[in-house]
């Protein structure tokens, strides 16, 4: 068999999909079918009309994609649109991504801004930047610093859950570089082990919980251990 | 039919597990989104399960997470089954149906040599029956007629088979989702296989 070709778009083209090797845009491209491609590279503006399946995809401008997208590695710096699923196995994000429905993987690196109007399901989510889940964020293990904006989920759930403040720090000091600081507020968080910084929640729910400075907890449940900062509230706590 | 509900809190103090191993599992589709049913309380939002169908799954899980990962897990679990279609061959080399009885349903069933799902059911309660002893071969006839004729109606639903004898004269039947079923006395119950349980088992060992 023919070994695939590669799809070079420089200039402005719309082209059909199918099975390529490499898929560069550069200028403007469409591409009007599935397309089955092991590396998708945009540098311009790019688009596919249906489900594209990629070994490593690279939107370095921006690229808008109207169907559902599988790819094994995922590294965005312009800003990247997906209307319906996407399964990102390995993503970096240090652009903006905004997915329609579902959005899954192992692990998730995010230092620019998400927002999915679905669930988010994930090994390993890593933030310093912002997100906006309108369903629930899961992972094993959710780590966040918020150092700008107000990141939204409506639940978080998961093994180990630590929200800590912005992680930028004028060096061997604990003195915050900027006076910007970022928030989380979420309806219920649910986890083994969690520790929150900053955080609004409804209920949060857990074995071990730690409520550290700048939160406000309505309900707090809780099976091992829980420990309050000075400066957070909460309404009511249970042992379970 | 409303079923009964059980709270995650309650849940987990119940199996033994932890939120961890719960959305783990949700995560790797063992468990199904449909069950997760959100609702406010007073307290704020809470999840239930269906009690029954969550505990028996939690159950299974744990007992073969021993021997198998979590993704062959989800494959056991997952509907796909519906499109599946095994050659004759190889349900003889994956130890479901013994090689006799297969002959036997061979020279009955005049079908060709791919099974779906439907007739691996009906294949596999005939060797089930046939090789414990319980029925004659002429009662596994009878069987699967019934089978047969009501392949349709088995499909998703709690089917239970049941052959009886009295004086010498046998019959099978098959109730779908029956509560209680009462036999006239001196009826011998000879054998009574739940289908869905079957179902599970085949699933065990397409794995």
């Amino acid at each position: 068999m023919n070994q695939a070709e590669n799809l070079i778009i420089n200039g402005t083209g719309s082209y059909p999909g199918g099975d390529y090797q490499k898929v560069s845009i550069r200028g403007e491209g469409t591409i009007a079918n599935d397309v089955n491609c092991s590396a998708f590279h945009v540098y311009g503006t790019g688009e596919t009309l249906e489900n594209i399946r990629a070994g490593s995809v690279k939107i370095m401008g921006e690229a808008e994609f109207k169907g559902n997208i599988a790819a094994d590695k995922t590294l965005v710096m312009g800003s990247m649109t997906v209307d319906r699923q996407a399964k990102l196995t390995k993503m970096k994000i240090l652009g903006e991504l905004s997915v329609g429905e579902h959005l899954s993987g192992d692990t998730a690196d995010i230092k620019g801004s998400l927002t999915v109007d679905g669930d988010v399901e994930y090994e390993s989510f890593v933030s310093s930047g912002a997100f906006e889940i309108k369903g629930l964020l899961t992972a094993e293990a959710i780590k966040l610093s918020l150092s700008f904006s107000t990141s939204k989920a409506e639940e978080i759930g998961g093994g180990k859950i630590t929200v800590k403040r912005g992680a930028w720090l004028i060096p061997f000091t604990n003195i915050p570089l900027s006076k910007k600081e970022g928030f989380l507020s979420a309806k219920t968080i649910e986890g083994d082990e969690i520790y929150l910084e900053n955080t609004t929640a409804e209920v949060v729910r857990g074995n071990v919980v730690k409520i550290g400075p700048g939160c406000h907890i309505g309900l707090v449940e809780y099976s091992t251990e829980l420990k309050q900062s000075a400066d957070s509230t909460i309404k009511e706590s249970i042992k379970r | 039919m409303s079923e009964e509900l059980i709270s995650k809190k309650e849940l987990l103090d119940l199996a033994g597990i932890s939120y961890g191993q719960l959305y783990r599992w949700k995560r790797k589709d063992l468990i199904p989104e449909e069950w997760f049913i959100r609702k406010s309380t007073f307290t704020g939002q809470e999840t239930f399960f269906p009690k029954q169908k969550i505990l028996e799954r939690i159950n299974k899980i744990q007992l073969m997470k021993e021997n198998l990962s979590l993704d062959e897990l989800a494959d056991m679990f997952s509907p796909n089954l519906t499109d599946l279609q095994l050659e004759k061959g190889e349900l003889v080399k994956r130890n479901i149906v013994s090689e006799s009885v297969m002959k036997i349903y061979s020279e009955l069933d005049q079908g060709n040599d791919l099974f779906n799902i439907s007739r691996l059911l009906q294949v596999y309660v005939f060797e089930k029956l046939l090789q414990s002893g319980e029925i004659s071969l002429e009662e596994g006839k009878m069987l699967l007629q019934v089978l047969k004729d009501h392949a349709s109606e088995i499909k998703q639903k709690s089917g239970r088979l049941i052959i009886t004898r009295k004086l010498g004269v046998s019959s099978c039947l098959l109730t779908v989702n029956a509560d209680s079923i009462h036999f006239e006395q001196g009826t011998k119950v000879v054998a009574s296989l739940s289908l869905m349980e079957c179902m599970e088992e085949i699933k065990s060992k397409l794995v």
